[in-house]
Formats: C-alpha cells, sequence, structure tokens
C-alpha cells in the first residue's frame, strides 16, 4: 500500500501544478475562411452594440453627462439626463408611415395642450442642423402630458419644455425629441445641439 | 473481472517478481489500486449526477468539473481532500488494466475470457479519450429550400482575429482565421487578463474580463459592479449563468497592443455584437470578434422539405425527417432523409435530427437543426462491445461448464449413497 | 427455537399488523348512502356498454385507444379506483359499475352522476382548506355535489398553485392541486353533450325559412346547431364570402350563434368520430363537429346528422319511459362509429386495446402471487415436504407465465418491444427476476430461491398496481420520436433492466445472507452459507455482464441517434453506478478486501445503486429520460432506501456481535467453538 500511497501522492502533485494556464499564450488553431464569408466592414461601439437597426444606420457621439438607455420601440436610440433621469431625448424612426413634419409636431403641442398650427407656421419655425441639412426645430413649453402610451402615465407634469426637430426623408421621418423640466432643458440645449451635430449616417456595415 | 485468484492477493502473487520493472508493473496492476478506482468512479458519478439539478450546476458544469477534469476544482468539491477527477481515475485505471489484466495476468485457457473483456474496456477508454479531445460537435440549422455548410457549436466560445484587406485594397497576406478557444481565457475573469500572440501578428491581444453569460449596457448602468469590464460608453453586465450552457452568451474585454507596447485599440465583444472590432496595426487590418465557434463542412446541405408528423390532437411529434441534398465542392449531389434514428453519414461527418421549427409565421421559413459531429472513434464502442461481449460469455461460459461439471460429479456419489 | 430466531419471528409479526393497520387506515369508508331508484339512471344493458367500449377515441395523450381503457383511467385518475358499488334502493346486492358505465351515466345522466362519490381525496386537510364539510376519515370519497361547493376556492388554489413547481409545493398543496385537476377532467367530460341537454328556443327574429319553421318551442342546442349551420341564410352568406364578397351577418345570427355556442359546453376530451380518411389525424368532438361543419371540414357532409342524433339521444334520455330507445339508438351509434373507423382503417388493434383493462391479467396475477405468498409462508411453519415445495415453483412459473401473457398483450397492442417506459419495467423486472430466483432452485438446495421467487412476484405486481394507481395515466402511452425503434427497444431496454433484475436478486440473497447471520437461522447448516455465498456471486456476475453490456448498448444507441455516445446523462450515470458497484465487490474479494460476510454486505448494497437509476434519477427532473414528477413516489423510495440501510445494518450487529463473542470465548479460555460459518471466500468458486 504505501507504494500506492507515493504513486498517488506524485500524480497529485504533479496534476495540481500543471493547473495554470501561463500568462502570455501562442494562437495555434485556425481555420480557411467560410466559402462566401464577406469582409466585415469597420463600426463604431453604437453599431456594434446596436439594439435595432436604427441604431446601426447611423454614428453619433453621446454628450458627456447623459445616460444610455435600453431602446425600445419609437424610441430606438435613447438617453436620459438630469439628477434623477428626469430629461429624456430620443431618436424615432418612422418608416413609411405616411406621416410629415406637420402631423408629428401637432402630435407633440396636442401632448402640452396646445392647438395644431395653421399653414405656413412650420415653414416659419426655426431651424437646427441635423444630418448635414436644416430642418424645423420646435419649442413649446407648458404642462406636458404624453398620454397614457407613455411610461410616465398619464399625469401632467407642470413647467415642462420640449424641444425637438423632424427630417423628412425619402420613406421615412425621423425625429429627435427632448423633454425635461425647463430649467434643466435650459442647461442641455447646448448637448442636443451637439448630439444632433454629431448624428451622421453610418458607414455600410457587411 | 473474475480472474478467480487461488489466494486473497492479487494476481501478482502468481507470477514471479524479477526485475525492478516487474516491480513497478506489479504495483501498477495491483487490485488495490484497481478498487481504489472503482469507489472513486461510484463518488463521481454519483455526485456529478446530483449537482446536475438545475438550481445547482446543470449537466455542462458537472461534466468539466467531475467527468473531464483531472482533479475535482474547489467550487465543486467543498471537502478539503482533493477529490482526482474522472479524468484522472480512468488514465490510472487504464494503466491498472493494462498492468494487472491484460500484461500480469497469467494467460492460460482459463483466463482468456478475462483478458479480452480487459483488452476491449482499454478500448472503451481510448474510444473514450479519442472522443474527447478530437471530436468536434455543433448545430448545422437549414432554412427550408436554402442550403448551409456552417456548422456552429452549441457550448464553445472563440475570439477570431482576422486580417482583412489593407487600407490601401490590398490582399490580406496571411487568409487563415486564427481563433482562441474559451478554454485558453475561462479564467480571465475580473482583473485577470492573459496575453495573446501569433507569429503572424504584429500585436499582442490581451483578453480580460470573461463573463459567461455576459449583456451588453450602457457603461452608467446602475446594476453594474465596480468590477465590470468596461470601455467605451460600454459595459459587460453579469447575468447570472444558466444552467443549461446553450442559453449562456459569452463576452469578454479584449484589448490590442503593438509590439513596442502601445495600445491600439480595446473594446468589449460579446457573442451577440453586430460587427466586430476593426483595427489597423503594422500597416495591416484585422478584425477581432467573439463568436461561437464555428466550422465548415465539406459539403453543403440544402434542405428541400421538412415534416414533422404528430400524434391525433397533440403538439407531440410522432416522427420528423427532413429530405435533404448533399451537395460537394466537386459537384456531386444526392438525396437523403434523415430522419430520427436514421442519421446520415458523409466524408466522415454524421448529421443527426435534432431539431426544427414547422410552426414558423408566415414571412419566415421553416427550418430543421442538424446535430453535426465529426468522431474519430464513432464505432470503436462497437467493436469494443463486441469484444467484451465475447470475452465475458466465454468466461462465464466456461465457469458455468465447470460449475455443472463439479455439481454433477459431487451428486453422483451422493446418489450412489442413497441408494 | 433459539431465542433470536423467536425475535426474527416476533420482528415480522409486528411488521405484518403495521402494515395491515396502515391499509386499512387508508381504506375509505364504504359509501352508506343507499341511492333511491330515481337517483340512478336505469342500469345499462350488457351489450350497450360493451359497445361502446369497443368504440375508439383519440385520447389527450395522443393514443388512439378504446372507450374502455380511457373511462378506466379517467375513473381510476378520480376515484383511485377503476369501478364503483353502490347501494341502490330494492337490490340485495350493491350495484356495480363499470368504469364505461359510469362515462355513460355521466354522458347522459348528468345531474345524478353528480351524486356519486368519484373524488378520492388523500387529506380531509385538503377539502376543509376549500370550505367544504369534510368528511370523518382522513382519505375518503366525495361527490361532485359536494366539492362543488368549494368551487372558488378550487379554481383560487389551482390559479395560486400553477405557477409553482411540483418540488416546492408541500403535501396538502400537491394534494389540491391533484383534485383541481381531476375536477376539471371530470367537468369536461361532464360538458361533452352539454349540446344535447341544454335547449334553446329560436325568437321569431330568425330570417331564415328553415329556422323560422322551429322557432317558438325549446329544441337542444345540437339541433338548432345542425339546422343552422345548413340553413340557406348561412349558406349563402359563406358563399359570398368565398366570392371574397366582405359580409357582416346580421344582428340576429350573430346573437343566435353566440347563444348556441355559449350553450354547448366546452368539452374537448371525447374525440370519438375517427377521421374520414386513410391518413389524416383529425378525430373530431361533438363540439368539433360544428367547427368543421360551419368552415366545411373534413366531417362535414355528415356532421349535421351526427349533431341531431346526439341531440335525439339527449331527448330520450329525459324521459324514463324512453330508456329501451335510447340504448338501442347508444349501440347503434356506437357501431356506426366503430364501422367508420374500420373504414378508414383506424381501429389497429383496438379490440385487444378493450380486453387488455377489461380482464386485466395483472390484477388477477397480483392476487394469484399473494395468495402463493401466504401459502408459501405456511409451508415454511410446516416440516419439509418436497411435493408441497416442487407444487408451490409450478404455481409460481404459472404466476410469471401470467405475467408474460400480459406483456405479451401489451406488445401487440403497442407494437413496441416489451419496456417503453417506466411503468412497463415493473412488471418486466418481475419476471426476469422471478424465473431467475426459480432458476437457482436448481442449484441451491434450501427454500431460499423459491421464497425469493415468490416475494418477487408478489412484491413486483403488487409495486405495478401500486404504480399504476399512483400515476392514474395510460400505462402505454403514444411514444417519442426517439424511442420509436424497436431494435433498440428490444436490445438495450431489454438488456439493462435484465441487469437491473438479477442485480436486485443478488442483493437479496446477500440480505438473506446478512439476516441469517444476525437471526442465527440456518447455523446448523454450514452448507447454507458457502452454498448462499456461491449463488449470490454467480448472480452477481450474472447482473455485471447484463448491466455492462446493458449500459454500452445504451451508449451505442445514443452514438446511432443523436451522435453522443456517452453524455453523462443522470440515467446512464444510474446504470454505469451499477456495472462499477458489481465490478468493486468483485475486484474487493479478488483483492482481498472482503471476505465471505463484506462481500455480502457490500453485494447486499448494491440495492442502493439499482433503485437510484431505476426510479431516483427519474425524479431528479434533468436529462432525457426525465418522465416527470410523480406524487408520492419519492417518499416510497426513500423507505425503500431506509428498509435497505436498516439490512446492513443488521448486517453489521450481527458482525460486531459474533466478534465480542468470540472474544470472550477466547479471554475466559472456553472451549473453541465452532467457527462462525465462513470458509475463506476466495477459495470457492463461482458459477
Amino acid at each position: 500500500m504505501p507504494a500506492i500511497l507515493r504513486l498517488s501522492l506524485v500524480l497529485t502533485t504533479f496534476f495540481l501544478s500543471a493547473c495554470r494556464p501561463p500568462d502570455t499564450v501562442e494562437v495555434v488553431d485556425s481555420r480557411e475562411p467560410f466559402r462566401d464569408d464577406r469582409e466585415p466592414a469597420e463600426a463604431t461601439e453604437y453599431q456594434r452594440f446596436a439594439e435595432n437597426t436604427t441604431q446601426t444606420m447611423f454614428q453619433w457621439t453621446k454628450p458627456q453627462d447623459w445616460r444610455g438607455v435600453k431602446a425600445s420601440q419609437f424610441r430606438e436610440i435613447n438617453f436620459a439626463f438630469g439628477p434623477s433621469s428626469e430629461g429624456e431625448c430620443y431618436l424615432t424612426v418612422l418608416a413609411g408611415s405616411g406621416s410629415g413634419v406637420a402631423e408629428n409636431f401637432n402630435r407633440w403641442r396636442a401632448q402640452f395642450g396646445m392647438e395644431p398650427m395653421k399653414e405656413g407656421e412650420v415653414a416659419a419655425l426655426p431651424t437646427e442642423t441635423f444630418l448635414g441639412r436644416m430642418v424645423p426645430a420646435l419649442d413649446i413649453s407648458g404642462s406636458y402630458n404624453p398620454g397614457s402610451m407613455s411610461p410616465g402615465g398619464s399625469v401632467p407634469k407642470a413647467e415642462w419644455r420640449l424641444v425637438g426637430v423632424i427630417m423628412e426623408a425619402p420613406g421615412a421621418v425621423i425625429t429627435v425629441k427632448m423633454t425635461g423640466p425647463k430649467a434643466l432643458i435650459e442647461a442641455e440645449q447646448e448637448n442636443l445641439d451637439a448630439f444632433l451635430a454629431s448624428v451622421v449616417p453610418a458607414p455600410n456595415l457587411r | 473481472m473474475n480472474a478467480e485468484p487461488t489466494t486473497p492477493s492479487s494476481p501478482s502473487a502468481q507470477v514471479r517478481v524479477r526485475g525492478p520493472l516487474d516491480r513497478i508493473l506489479a504495483v501498477l496492476s495491483s487490485f488495490h489500486i484497481a478498487c481504489v478506482c472503482f469507489a472513486l468512479v461510484l463518488i463521481l458519478t454519483f455526485v456529478g449526477t446530483i449537482y446536475q439539478k438545475e438550481t445547482l450546476f446543470g449537466l455542462y458544469d458537472c461534466q468539466r468539473y467531475y467527468f473531464e477534469s483531472w482533479i475535482v476544482p474547489r467550487v465543486a468539491w467543498p471537502l478539503g481532500i482533493p477529490l482526482p477527477g474522472m479524468a484522472l481515475v480512468f488514465a490510472v485505471m487504464f494503466v491498472n488494466i493494462l498492468a494487472g489484466g491484460v500484461l500480469r495476468i497469467r494467460k492460460s485457457k482459463r483466463t482468456i475470457g478475462v483478458v479480452i473483456s480487459h483488452l476491449s474496456i482499454l478500448g472503451f477508454f481510448i474510444a473514450g479519450a479519442v472522443s474527447l479531445w478530437t471530436k468536434t460537435e455543433g448545430h448545422l440549422q437549414v432554412n427550408e429550400k436554402s442550403e448551409n455548410s456552417i456548422v456552429q457549436s452549441a457550448m464553445d466560445w472563440v475570439i477570431e482575429v482576422r486580417e482583412l484587406k489593407s487600407a490601401d485594397g490590398q490582399a490580406p497576406q496571411d487568409n487563415s482565421v486564427r481563433f482562441i478557444k474559451d478554454k485558453f481565457y475561462r479564467d480571465c475573469v475580473g482583473d485577470r487578463t492573459r496575453d495573446f500572440t501569433s507569429s503572424v501578428w504584429p500585436f499582442t491581444l490581451t483578453v480580460g474580463g470573461y463573463v459567461r453569460n455576459a449583456q451588453i449596457v450602457p457603461a452608467d448602468d446602475p446594476d453594474l459592479g465596480s468590477k465590470a469590464p468596461r470601455d467605451g460608453a460600454f459595459a459587460i453586465l453579469a447575468l447570472s449563468v444558466k444552467a443549461t450552457n446553450e442559453e449562456n452568451i459569452g463576452g469578454a474585454r479584449v484589448e490590442v497592443k503593438d509590439k513596442s507596447g502601445n495600445r491600439v485599440v480595446s473594446g468589449l465583444s460579446t457573442a451577440l455584437e453586430r460587427a466586430p472590432i476593426v483595427f489597423e496595426t503594422g500597416g495591416k487590418r484585422f478584425s477581432v470578434s467573439m463568436t461561437r465557434e464555428r466550422w465548415e463542412v465539406p459539403f453543403s446541405v440544402f434542405l428541400d422539405d421538412f415534416r414533422a408528423e404528430y400524434y391525433p390532437g397533440t403538439r407531440k411529434a410522432r416522427a420528423y425527417e427532413s429530405d435533404i441534398k448533399v451537395r460537394h465542392s466537386n459537384g456531386n449531389e444526392s438525396n437523403h432523409l434523415i430522419s430520427m434514428n436514421n442519421p446520415l453519414r458523409d466524408s466522415g461527418y454524421v448529421a443527426y435530427q435534432t431539431s426544427f421549427d414547422d410552426k414558423a409565421p408566415p414571412g419566415e421559413e421553416k427550418y430543421s437543426v442538424f446535430t453535426v459531429v465529426k468522431n474519430r472513434s464513432d464505432q470503436w464502442p462497437l467493436y469494443s462491445l463486441i469484444a467484451c461481449t465475447l470475452g465475458l460469455v466465454i468466461h462465464f461460459v466456461y465457469k458455468l461448464y465447470l460449475f455443472l461439471n463439479r455439481n454433477a460429479r459431487r451428486q453422483e456419489p451422493q446418489a450412489a449413497k442413497a441408494l | 427455537m433459539k431465542p433470536r430466531t423467536i425475535t426474527a419471528v416476533c420482528l415480522a409479526a409486528i411488521a405484518g399488523v403495521l402494515m395491515i393497520y396502515q391499509g386499512y387506515k387508508s381504506m375509505p369508508k364504504a359509501y352508506e348512502k343507499t341511492f333511491s331508484k330515481t337517483e340512478v339512471p336505469p342500469e345499462w344493458r350488457p351489450d350497450v356498454v360493451e359497445a361502446v367500449e369497443r368504440m375508439a377515441i383519440a385520447a389527450t395523450d395522443g393514443r388512439v385507444k378504446s372507450v374502455n381503457t380511457f373511462a378506466h383511467y379517467e375513473l381510476l385518475r378520480a376515484r383511485g379506483y377503476a369501478g364503483m358499488e353502490l347501494k341502490v334502493e330494492g337490490q340485495d346486492k350493491k350495484r356495480s359499475w363499470t368504469p364505461t358505465a359510469w362515462l355513460l351515466d355521466l354522458l347522459f345522466y348528468p345531474k345524478l352522476a353528480e351524486h356519486y362519490p368519484v373524488f378520492v381525496v388523500e387529506d380531509s386537510e385538503v377539502v376543509a382548506k376549500l370550505g367544504i364539510k369534510p368528511h370523518e376519515k382522513q382519505r375518503d370519497r366525495y361527490t361532485f355535489h359536494e366539492l362543488n361547493t368549494g368551487r372558488a376556492a378550487l379554481a383560487a388554489a389551482m390559479q395560486r398553485l400553477q405557477g409553482k413547481k411540483e418540488e416546492d409545493k408541500d403535501r396538502i398543496e400537491r394534494l389540491t392541486s391533484s383534485l383541481a385537476e381531476n375536477f376539471m377532467a371530470y367537468e369536461s367530460l361532464a360538458q361533452a353533450l352539454a349540446g344535447a341537454h341544454n335547449q334553446v328556443t329560436l325568437g321569431e327574429e330568425v330570417e331564415d325559412p328553415a329556422l323560422k319553421a322551429m322557432a317558438g318551442k325549446p329544441i337542444p342546442v345540437m339541433e338548432a346547431m345542425a339546422a343552422f349551420a345548413t340553413c340557406g341564410a348561412w349558406k349563402d352568406m359563406m358563399a359570398k364570402r368565398k366570392a371574397g364578397e366582405p359580409v357582416a351577418p346580421p344582428p340576429w345570427m350573430r346573437n343566435l350563434v353566440e347563444e348556441l355556442l355559449g350553450k354547448m359546453g366546452t368539452a374537448g376530451a371525447l374525440r370519438w368520430y375517427p377521421p374520414t380518411a386513410t391518413d389524416k389525424e383529425n378525430w373530431e368532438t361533438a363540439n368539433g363537429l360544428v367547427n368543421d361543419l360551419t368552415e366545411e371540414g373534413l366531417h362535414a357532409p355528415t356532421a349535421a346528422d351526427k349533431l341531431r342524433e346526439l341531440a335525439l339521444m339527449g331527448a330520450l334520455a329525459t324521459d324514463p319511459q324512453k330508456n329501451g330507445e335510447l340504448q338501442d339508438r347508444l349501440k347503434a351509434f356506437a357501431e356506426s362509429r366503430i364501422g367508420e373507423a374500420k373504414k378508414f382503417d383506424h381501429y389497429n388493434k383496438i379490440e385487444l386495446d378493450r380486453t387488455y383493462l377489461k380482464y386485466h391479467i395483472f390484477s388477477y396475477v397480483t392476487r394469484f402471487f399473494i395468495a402463493l405468498f401466504f401459502l408459501t409462508a405456511i409451508s415454511w411453519l410446516l416440516p419439509p415436504w418436497p411435493l408441497l415445495r416442487k407444487i408451490l415453483a409450478r404455481l409460481c412459473l404459472l404466476g410469471f407465465a401470467g405475467i408474460a401473457a400480459g406483456m405479451t398483450q401489451r406488445v401487440f397492442i403497442t407494437g413496441w418491444g416489451p419496456v417503453t417506459g417506466i411503468h412497463e419495467t415493473l412488471p418486466y423486472i418481475t419476471i426476469i427476476g422471478g424465473l431467475f430466483a426459480l432458476l437457482l432452485m436448481k442449484y441451491l438446495k434450501n427454500p431460499l430461491p423459491l421464497a425469493m421467487a415468490v416475494v418477487i412476484g408478489a412484491a413486483g405486481m403488487f409495486f405495478t398496481s401500486q404504480h399504476e394507481l399512483l400515476d392514474s395515466r395510460d400505462t402505454m402511452p403514444a411514444l417519442n420520436a426517439v424511442l420509436r425503434t424497436n431494435f433498440w427497444l428490444w436490445t438495450h431496454v431489454t438488456t439493462i433492466n435484465i441487469g437491473y433484475a438479477t442485480v436486485i436478486i443478488g442483493a437479496f440473497f446477500s440480505m438473506a445472507y446478512l439476516f441469517s447471520r444476525m437471526f442465527d437461522i440456518m447455523r446448523k447448516d454450514s452448507g447454507f452459507f458457502r452454498d448462499l455465498t456461491r449463488t449470490a456471486y454467480g448472480v452477481l456476475c450474472f447482473g455485471m455482464f447484463f448491466s455492462l453490456i446493458g449500459t454500452i448498448l445504451g451508449g451505442i444507441w445514443g452514438n446511432e441517434s443523436w451522435g453522443r455516445f456517452w453524455g453523462w446523462d443522470p440515467k446512464e450515470n444510474g446504470a454505469l453506478l451499477i456495472t462499477v458497484w458489481c465490478l468493486f465487490v468483485m475486484h474487493m474479494r479478488m483483492a482481498g478486501w472482503v471476505k465471505e460476510f463484506g462481500f455480502h454486505f457490500w453485494n447486499a448494497a448494491a440495492a442502493l445503486p439499482v433503485m437510484f437509476s431505476w426510479w431516483h434519477v427519474n425524479l431528479l427532473n434533468i436529462g432525457l429520460h426525465s418522465y416527470g414528477f410523480t406524487e408520492g413516489l419519492l417518499g416510497k423510495l426513500y423507505i425503500a432506501y431506509g428498509i435497505t440501510a436498516l439490512v446492513l445494518i443488521i448486517g453489521l450487529i450481527a458482525r460486531f456481535a459474533e466478534h465480542i463473542a468470540r472474544k470472550q470465548m477466547t479471554a475466559t479460555g472456553a472451549e473453541k467453538q465452532p467457527e462462525p460459518p465462513s470458509a475463506p471466500a476466495s477459495a470457492e468458486s463461482a458459477s
């Protein structure tokens, strides 16, 4: 028996010592490329981890003090900001919806209890630079009631402000909407401008 | 097996011990080692079965901890004394059987059956080792009316590095896709990192922050721990590890340094990413990405038709089968039917009907999933089984013959007395 | 007799009394109520019941089976016994119901059937918690009518327990959910002919001449349904829709459909209309006929007539005078279903299936073996009488032939090998184990093999019937796709189970050895222990052989079916445990680690891995061989583990006692006692 004990002791120490791999390893495994493998294109980290196709279509820079939020339907690129994340900003692509700039602006105005804009009023709106074009921007304040569809519920928020732009592209409408308490939006206006300017179409993936 | 020694000690007593080599062989062939091994197999198998419960380790981890390991890791064996893993036990048993059951056993017509069956058991061990180290197994998913030749592992993650066309459009010098299996970085959790190099790379790839079930979240996500791997605007959130390993999605942080040690690029990578990290260094462009291990089989499978037959009024499948065309690169094409218990064998690969989706919503294709296995030792267990059965039958028939003979002899005088 | 032998007999007697007491305690009280003649429907004629039993039905488990089998399991699950006897006024003997007769009462006289005691409640706490007045006995039977008073509480409990895993529920919760399931299954059956019992009165607003003719008087819903689905207004609308014209049904039509569907009930269990084509799978219920009719499905051409047929039978059931006509029509109904099924080749083996549970061979064999067991026990008390032993052995063989006959019938019904699921392992292992023990009578000249064969027969068949009761599901269910291969069912499954059976037999012999050592039984006969050791060793070799081959065959099946020879699946591991245990014991003996006593100790313990592999791994709910959770099984398994452990402890005590005794002997310098019966183990040869 002692012989066996000795043997097993030697074996045990041998295998215990062989457990930890070294710190530098030479890569040995390789394979031929698949028959129809295409080369990948460069992509930003946002595109690489994109949660939806909209995120793969654009490149952008997130303002430093904004926070990324999980995307959802109609909030395809989604941020929050402010001390308790009460400020929101998100980009939406309404593909082939048929609705135009005026309809969407009027929908937003309705959330502040405002009448639809009259003809010509849209043309008179101030503009912002977005995706390399001058697009109309809406800036309204008041009591905000996004409706029961929104996670905030239907409790109206007083002293609220909305700043948003809408761009009509072929077959789609792209909107960026920022809402929050009046004072917060005032302070974040610059970040919005920076974000809008940073958004560019992405190089084609794959 | 039943070697029928005439004394309680091992058969080593039967053969005279001569030189030191014989003495070593005598120790290796001892029945004591055999018994210790059997006891260890019993313990490992029992514990490794009980711990497969979903709330504990699950099948995949149990296999790694108990059955494929040399020493059972601490997490899986809380007692202080280290427990040898099944790989070690089997290795010792292999030597023990070889020395005791084949080499040192006294060879005669009494023991021929025992020797054969011991040899056949060695055959099982060899088949098992070959399968453990060389077998590939993955899923091939084929949509109806389309073809596929890329098999994807359900279990293993790799980090793939591939040289791309250079910025000025020159073809890559190294055409192979290099990859790192997860066994090389599975222990790189938390702050631990490991460097990977290759003679064809002008850089070093550092892998760290490995997470078995990863989700990419914005770096300021409140659920993240302080040690979560971060890079840029994102971080890896470690989700709880699922007992069914197929459901886990690996993730890690990689960093590329050039020859002089300067950081070229870094990033997070998970198998769910939409695109790899692309970088340029030393005048070449590369991509790096984490993905399920994939490989291409030398033929492609075209799914002509898939059928599932159900028991009346239920969704319980009575049978499911796929009509496929196997296409080889030389243009050969042949038709096959793959069904349960009826796999396809081609070019050393075996494809089994595994799962299917035949109720895809309109616009999406029905698909069929095949498990594609390449295993050199595919049929070896069958040969070993035949040998083993033969050996045991020879032995037991011989024993029965002796027994009956003796019984008959014993009964004769008794009968005579009774008369 | 020695004091220790007397102790053994006393212990056995106490165990027997305890078992009988336990059995008595769990017996439900005989239902005392005497039903008046109007409280039970007229008896069904035997020819009518038989015709209905012969009908084929596609059950929810996917198997097409006879109505007899279907009703058997429905009643067994709810009542804990597939039959019913009640006192009826004016009848001396209790009137008894076969499962099919009960089903017919439920279908045609649901209001009366409500008062039959058909729900067994294992613990009165379950009903008390639901606000239902509990009976005196802990385990007793309740009527639908009684349970219906706690209906809301039952539904609430069901909802609460739905998300909970079986393992996490406590006993009362598990019993509550199974009661709720039985209650719902019963209701679904009771509603199967709701459309024939419920009535509707068409109003004057119907705008169809055919329907208008029926308006004003109450008619069965099914009749109205048949009339509606064939009326001109509906057909016109469907024709227009087919042409692509978007027509909305007029309000009268919408209201009528709503009312009719509401009164049809929600039954889905009785799919007794066979498909009218050879390769089609859709068996239909009465309610399904309605869909077929309105959507012009497979059964559409005859569906209206079939609905009217049911409606008529429903109406006949309300009039006691017309019971004879009802029975005639029911018989004709059953016969035409059988004709339909035969015509399109859906009637394979239904006849054989009906006789299986009708003349349940296994239940007779069980009783036979229990009688044989007592007979054998008595024979032990008598002086040795070779002829009696011979007769008992023949009878025992007859019993096993009975099990074999039952299994053969099953093989013919299913068309698959003898063992396709956990239930069938019980009779199979009983046969193998029992025959093996009988075979050993030739070599072991003592009463042990015969006793063992009888015990195995009795216990095996008892467990078979207990398992059927505990599970209360068809024991011949539709097989998973992977199991549909006769080659592997006949090779791997049969071999591995021979392995289980023989290893258990070997363990039993070793247990007998340990017992004998403890209680001095057969001490005088020195050959007894030697023979026992040789036999146990031979059986162990045999068991090892079959476990090993069976386990490897399983691996090869795995490799052929999904490319994995060995996957460390719990069932595979269990088989490995048994095989390695056998090898372990054999090699320990060769290594000299154990002598005679040690060999028997470890060999007796082989029962533990067998029980683990045979039953326990299925309850772990992991892997490919998981059969789901069966209430009460785990507890029984732990009892079996406990008994084995007890035997092992008894063996250890015996060993220890002998050791002390010998020591004292040497210390006092007493005369050398005859050696305890242990010849050097390795000197013996094994078969």
